[in-house]
């Protein structure tokens, strides 16, 4: 089993919305969504360098299958994505396969990421000035060379800001979860509605939890980026 | 005895020009149509070899094409020599940035060949997907480019050494070659005054046989030629992430294997060579133009080259900056490096140049030393770019040779 929550949460209540109980149970379900947001931001950016390598490169069999992932997947709601991998996946292996709901959540959540990071892997490559390949080429680096040392490290300084951004979405899109049962704290925060029903309370408690967890996000980018500046290039006084 | 470094033959580069924009367009690029190749025939102001062939097969379907060839070199014939530094110069958009990207094939030239130490540095097979690139269109050129590379690839296995049928060949081939070459050279020392001796003619055999070697067999590592072959670029190019020690040691490590320390000393010796060690340690974005294009100068000259190709490298800077950069270029000239420089500035170019190239229209319209050409050029176009550079220089109160002539 690999959901974190440890207890039959019908059986935890019984002492009011906001006792002991329900924080327990709502750390429960933040551990959740962190683990899907985590884990889907290591499949998506694993996905997103390759496919976005694979877009900008000369080959056509690797451009070819990378651009229909990243348009089929851009092109298609999360949430149909995530049935498809939560029942579609046990329906066309005739019930042989029939996946955890959290592993559908993190498979769908992680391969939507993807796509989009592949994106923006390419805008960050294609952003470098044509001058330092040429450069990098000029000494007799090869293409994976002068991709390797050169083109991927500018790269990713530049595209520090957009995937901070993706990250964020990622943990808000963890919250469609919630449509397969998935105990994260959506799914937490309308069960808890359904027993006490304080809409107004129990939502706003969860879009604070989701806020933290962005703000924290938001946060680790930022050093990142300052970490990462180069010093004298694209800074602004 | 001058050993050819750079021999570029009949170099041709063409460059793709989009022609279903709006007419309006087309009628003011009509200046430049004079070499366009489209289906009516270039009117060739000279006798020079007529442009590769426009693309009958595209418009006899009825489709336009989908780019209209547009030579921006034709025919050029230049051997540069060990040690000589050759200046190229002429009016903007005449192709000296182009003639000096095709030498590394930075630019990829569509025909022609560009050899280096007897070495072709061009790929026909490279060259054919080129063209096939700009004169067919949609599936076509995909079908056709990948028919070249199936050709490409079969000939790349054959050279594997372990295909022993392609060995053998080679082996039966050899001394086949060897009987021509004897023959021509046998025809050449005849009609020669002196009669090579024993020892030079077995030279000649060598380097004719390497050469057909490499031309007729082995697809030349363009990575280990570039690293040959220096190149400094108009807006330094330096790698943006690294400091300019690092910029150095990259290619060191990268290309040539050295160990980290190993690197790092012959770093500092070409930092040293062009007076920026104190700065090894900056990040390109904290240097001045000038300091950036003579760590870009140390880049390329860590790599012991064998030429150095210069592209503008002083245009990009502030007027008093130039010097500094200028002086590393005049200091590595004198010790005896062969380079190419294309560059705007007259007074410099008449001062370090051993030749000048005049590069017009995509043709070397003339050539000649500093002296010749500065003071007695016979061509008409020549005297007057000349003039009006020249009298700009004046202006400016710089240190340049008066045209006779011109006022």
């Amino acid at each position: 089993m690999l959901e974190l929550l440890p207890f039959d949460f019908a059986a935890s209540g019984g002492s009011g919305l906001w006792s002991w109980n329900t924080l327990v149970l709502y750390f429960y379900a933040t551990l959740n969504t962190v683990f899907i947001s985590v884990t889907a931001i290591v499949i998506g950016f694993t996905l997103g360098i390759l496919a976005g390598l694979a877009r900008v490169s000369k080959r056509w069999y690797l451009r070819y299958p990378a651009s229909g992932y990243v348009y089929v997947i851009r092109g298609t709601p999360l949430l149909v994505q995530l049935f498809l991998w939560y029942f579609g996946l046990a329906i066309v292996t005739n019930g042989q396969l029939i996946v955890e709901p959290i592993l559908a959540a993190i498979i769908a959540v992680g391969v939507h990421s993807g796509a989009y990071q592949a994106e923006i892997v390419r805008g960050g490559i294609n952003s470098i000035p044509k001058g330092q390949t040429e450069a990098a080429r000029a000494t007799g680096m090869t293409e994976m060379q002068s991709m390797r040392h050169v083109i991927l490290p500018l790269a990713m300084r530049l595209i520090l800001p957009p995937l901070g951004n993706e990250f964020v979405i990622v943990i808000k899109d963890s919250s469609l979860a919630y449509a397969i049962s998935v105990a994260e704290i959506t799914f937490v925060s309308s069960q808890m509605n359904g027993r006490y029903f304080e809409p107004f309370q129990i939502f706003l408690f969860a879009a604070f939890l989701y806020f933290c967890l962005t703000f924290v996000t938001g946060q680790l980018m930022k050093g990142a980026e300052h970490r990462y500046r180069i010093p004298g290039y694209g800074e602004r006084e | 005895m001058s050993e050819v470094i750079i021999e570029t033959m009949d170099l041709r580069k063409e460059f793709k020009v989009p022609i279903k924009k709006s007419p309006r367009k087309k009628r003011g690029r009509s200046k430049k149509g004079a070499n366009s190749v489209d289906s009516t025939p270039s009117a060739g102001s000279d006798s020079r070899p007529k442009p590769i062939e426009p693309n009958e097969k595209a418009t006899s379907r009825g489709k336009s094409p989908k780019f209209t060839i547009n030579e921006v070199l034709k025919g050029i014939n230049v051997t540069i020599n060990k040690g000589e530094v050759v200046c190229v110069i002429g009016p903007s958009g005449g192709g000296k940035s182009t003639f000096l990207r095709c030498l590394n094939r930075l630019t990829e030239p569509t025909s022609g060949d560009v050899y280096f130490e007897g070495l072709r540095i061009t790929d026909p097979f490279q060259q054919e997907i080129e063209r096939a690139r700009v004169e067919q269109r949609g599936l076509d050129s995909f079908m056709a480019v990948q028919e070249i590379k199936g050709r490409q690839r079969a000939v790349r296995r054959a050279q594997k050494p372990e295909n022993l049928r392609m060995r053998a060949q080679v082996k039966a081939e050899l001394p086949k070659m060897e009987r021509i070459y004897m023959e021509q050279i046998e025809l050449q020392a005849q009609s020669q005054v002196k009669k090579p001796g024993r020892l030079r003619r077995n030279l000649m055999l060598r380097r004719s046989l390497k050469r057909w070697q490499h031309t007729k067999l082995h697809p030349t590592d363009i990575n280990r030629m570039r690293s040959e072959m220096g190149m400094v670029f108009q807006s330094f190019n330096l790698f943006m992430h690294l400091t300019a020690k690092r910029n150095i040691m990259l290619a060191l490590k990268e290309v040539k294997d050295l160990s980290e320390a190993e690197a790092e000393r012959k770093t500092m010796e070409v930092l040293r060579k062009v007076g920026m060690e104190e700065k090894a340690d900056a990040f390109p974005g904290q240097l001045s133009g000038g300091q950036q294009q003579r760590v870009a100068i140390a880049r390329a000259l860590a790599m012991d080259p064998k030429v150095m190709l210069f592209d503008e490298p002083t245009s990009a800077l502030d007027p008093e900056l130039i010097g500094e950069v200028l002086s590393v270029i005049k200091a590595l000239a004198d010790t005896g490096m062969t380079m190419v420089i294309v560059t705007h500035e007259m007074g410099f170019a008449r001062d370090v140049a051993d030749r000048i190239l005049f590069i017009d229209q995509g043709v070397i319209s003339e050539q000649g030393t500093p002296e010749e050409f500065f003071s007695r050029s016979k061509n008409e176009r020549t005297r007057q770019f000349l003039g009006r550079i020249l009298t700009e220089e004046n202006a400016r109160g710089m240190d340049v040779p008066q045209l006779p002539g011109q006022s």
